[in-house]
């Protein structure tokens, strides 16, 4: 059995004892097969001595256990890393920041406490899952609809605390800023609400995020200043329609007015998230459009437009998604084609109409997430990103933010490749790659970086390259939105504005709240006081 | 998802006893001692068919996957393991396989066999390709 850093035996058995006491004997884990089950699936340090590994588990039913949990944990300062299903894949899976924590693992409180089909809110304990959710939901018939990632089997407090993302409608689909109220344990084991929940009585804790005062929800998302055991989130209304048409433009610089037509589109309401894409990427493989791209950037970019003109391919694509009545969205879907038709060449297609209720076999074939469907589709082979071929055994997220513009996308898509070539690896990017567009107001510019569970050395080029690409990425002013454990201290270290005061200031808040440093050390790359020199 | 009549029609003959190396479907306490109630299979392998008609056969309920387990958990999988852990065993491709040894943690149960069956050709309207398909068993913690 492993036991935490600074820690004795003799207190790490005491507070494994206590532990039992609060949460019953089957619930506490310290054998290596079961503790084995917390490492990330996705690491990219796996079998290497930074391979992160946890000490233990203890999985509480109900937060009266987790207090008394987190009360013997601060005791004896056993540093404690909150999860809730544990499924956060390419960000770190339910892996700590720390060697040796002890995983406070969620999974059996997963209640849902309420869902709300008239003023459109749920609820839940931290072991909800989308699945879980979903089902509540069909199951009472209530007109709601869930925002959920890709896919469905994770937490909705969890990925939400994570800065998680889905696939609908304007603010939904980020889940941090749908949520309202939470109920958190402190370090001290006190209970804590916030929002409307923090008013004894009050019904609104679903319905206003703020409550009164200082908003300190954010310091539990991609932080360690408490275990987080009950959150409200937003729901959005069941719409009567759906409706997903494409529009196809045919040159490179085209993203610039595109994305602003589309910008124009989204941040009026007038349409869910928007996917955009290339009609090249089948092609982009072949022998003949492979060697165009290895050539320098602007060579490239430039043979690569004139071929797709040339086979009338067009260059860019974008899938416009409308959510509403059926009226509303046939006029909406008619406006944007009068919008976006100033670009020379586009063109528009009609994909899916769609209304409510949707069943299962009619969203067969569709992304069903667009339409509030968790499901596992993902991890079907057959379906996944050429990076993530046999070979592979998962992927880490490089997730840099950049300017929800044309421009920036033309520059990124410059800049990475550039990288790559420069490098010598095969690049991930290419003259025609697009943002992904989950946040509400910028994109992210993603890649999956591949990890393999036996190639030592190709996870080491990867994570250089990773870094390599992080560090580039801050250069330009993009910063990542989430990243695995190992680089958080280094994605933090580069939102440095004013000698590192967001990082300063975090610290000092965390060294008040949590003075023994025993939640979730190093998260979000904060780091108590007495381990924070290994992070320098 | 493929039903049992389709399998029995389309599987090749195979002995029940060599179903899985290691240990004996349908056989409680054989093998590794594992009573397995549901043997999952993937529908885009014939060999895998065979090993579920093989299956289905000997008695044990019998699920066809294409790698996307979204309705075998959504709809029956995920309501049984809230009632009680269960063993099931299966030849499958990597995702299933992966999806299911990840969610089976939260219902106290794991993987406990996990063999590389060797590579197989998928059927069927899909582009054919060649994977390896793993031969596995999960099972509650406390039965093995």
């Amino acid at each position: 059995m492993a036991i935490p850093p600074g820690i004795n035996e003799s207190d790490f058995t005491a507070a494994l004892a206590e532990f039992e006491n609060a949460v019953g004997k089957d619930w506490v884990f310290t054998r290596d097969e079961d503790t084995r089950l917390y490492r990330d699936a996705f690491s990219p340090v796996q079998n290497e001595p930074e391979e992160i590994l946890v000490s233990a588990a203890v999985a509480p039913d109900n937060v009266e256990e987790v207090q008394a949990v987190v009360r013997t944990a601060n005791r004896y300062g056993v540093p404690i890393y909150p999860i809730s299903t544990g499924r956060n894949l390419g960000y770190g899976g339910s892996a700590p920041n720390l060697s040796g924590s002890v995983v406070l693992d969620l999974k059996r409180m997963n209640r849902v406490i309420e869902v709300d089909d008239k003023r459109h809110f749920a609820i839940v304990e931290p072991g909800v899952s989308y699945f879980d959710l979903y089902r509540y939901i069909q199951d009472r018939n209530l007109k709601v609809l869930i925002d959920c990632p890709d896919p469905g089997w994770g937490s909705v407090v969890g990925n939400s605390l994570d800065h998680g993302v889905g696939y609908t409608w304007g603010l939904y689909r980020d889940h941090f800023i749908a949520h309202s109220g939470m109920e958190v344990v402190l370090p001290n084991g006190e209970i804590m609400r916030t929002g409307m929940g923090a008013l004894p009585g009050a019904e609104s804790w679903g319905d206003y995020r703020y409550g009164f005062g200082p908003h300190v929800d954010g310091l539990f998302s991609q932080g360690g200043f408490g275990v987080v055991t009950k959150m409200g989130f937003h729901l959005m209304p069941e719409p009567e329609a759906y409706l997903k048409g494409i529009v196809t433009v045919p040159a490179r610089q085209d993203i610039v007015d595109l994305t602003a037509m589309v910008n124009q589109l989204e941040h009026q309401g007038i349409i869910g998230m928007p996917n955009y894409n290339t009609p090249l990427a089948p092609h982009l493989a072949t022998p003949e459009v492979s060697a165009m791209l290895s050539q320098p950037f602007a060579q490239a970019a430039q043979e690569l437009e004139r071929w797709a003109q040339g086979n009338e391919l067009g260059y860019y694509s974008v899938e416009l998604q409308f959510y509403g009545p059926r009226e509303t969205v046939q006029s909406n879907w008619r406006y944007a084609q009068r919008l976006i038709g100033d670009i020379p060449g586009a063109t528009f297609e009609t994909l899916h109409e769609l209304e409510w209720p949707i069943a299962a076999d009619e969203a067969e074939g569709l992304h069903k997430v667009a339409l509030g469907i968790p499901n596992l589709e993902i991890f079907r082979l057959g379906t996944r990103q050429s990076a993530d071929t046999l070979g592979w055994d998962g992927e880490m997220w490089f997730a840099p933010i950049i300017p929800k513009n044309g421009e920036a996308v033309l520059e990124a898509q410059e800049v990475f490749t550039e990288a790559f070539r420069e490098a010598g690896m095969p690049s991930f990017t290419h003259p025609a790659s697009t943002p992904q567009t989950w946040m509400y107001r910028a994109f992210v510019f993603l890649m999956g970086f591949p990890v393999s569970k036996v190639d030592v050395a190709a996870n080491q080029r990867q994570r250089e390259m990773f870094t390599h690409l992080a560090n580039l990425g801050a250069e330009h002013g993009w910063g990542e939105y989430r990243t695995p454990p190992i680089f958080q201290d280094l994605v933090m270290s580069h939102y440095s504005f004013n000698d590192h005061v967001l990082r300063r200031f975090s610290e000092t808040l965390k060294d008040a709240v949590d003075p023994n440093g025993i939640i979730s050390a190093g998260r979000g790359g904060i780091w108590p006081r007495h381990l924070r020199d290994r992070s320098a | 998802m493929m039903d049992r009549r389709t399998v029995l029609k389309l599987g090749a003959a195979a002995s029940a006893a060599t179903l899985l190396p290691g240990f004996a479907v349908g056989a409680p306490g054989a093998g590794s001692g594992v009573r397995i109630e549901r043997f999952v299979f993937d529908e885009r392998f014939a060999e895998a068919i065979a090993k579920g008609r093989d299956a289905g056969e000997t008695g044990i309920p019998i699920s066809g996957v294409d790698g996307d387990l979204t309705r075998l958990w959504y709809d029956d999988l995920s309501l049984r393991w809230q009632r009680k852990p269960m063993a099931l065993a299966g030849l499958t491709a990597e995702d299933a396989l992966f999806v299911l040894g990840t969610l089976a943690p939260a219902y106290r149960m794991r993987v406990v066999e996990e063999t590389e069956w060797g590579i197989a050709r998928t059927i069927g309207p899909t582009p054919v390709s060649e994977l390896p398909l793993y031969s596995w068993v999960i099972a509650p913690a406390d039965r093995v």
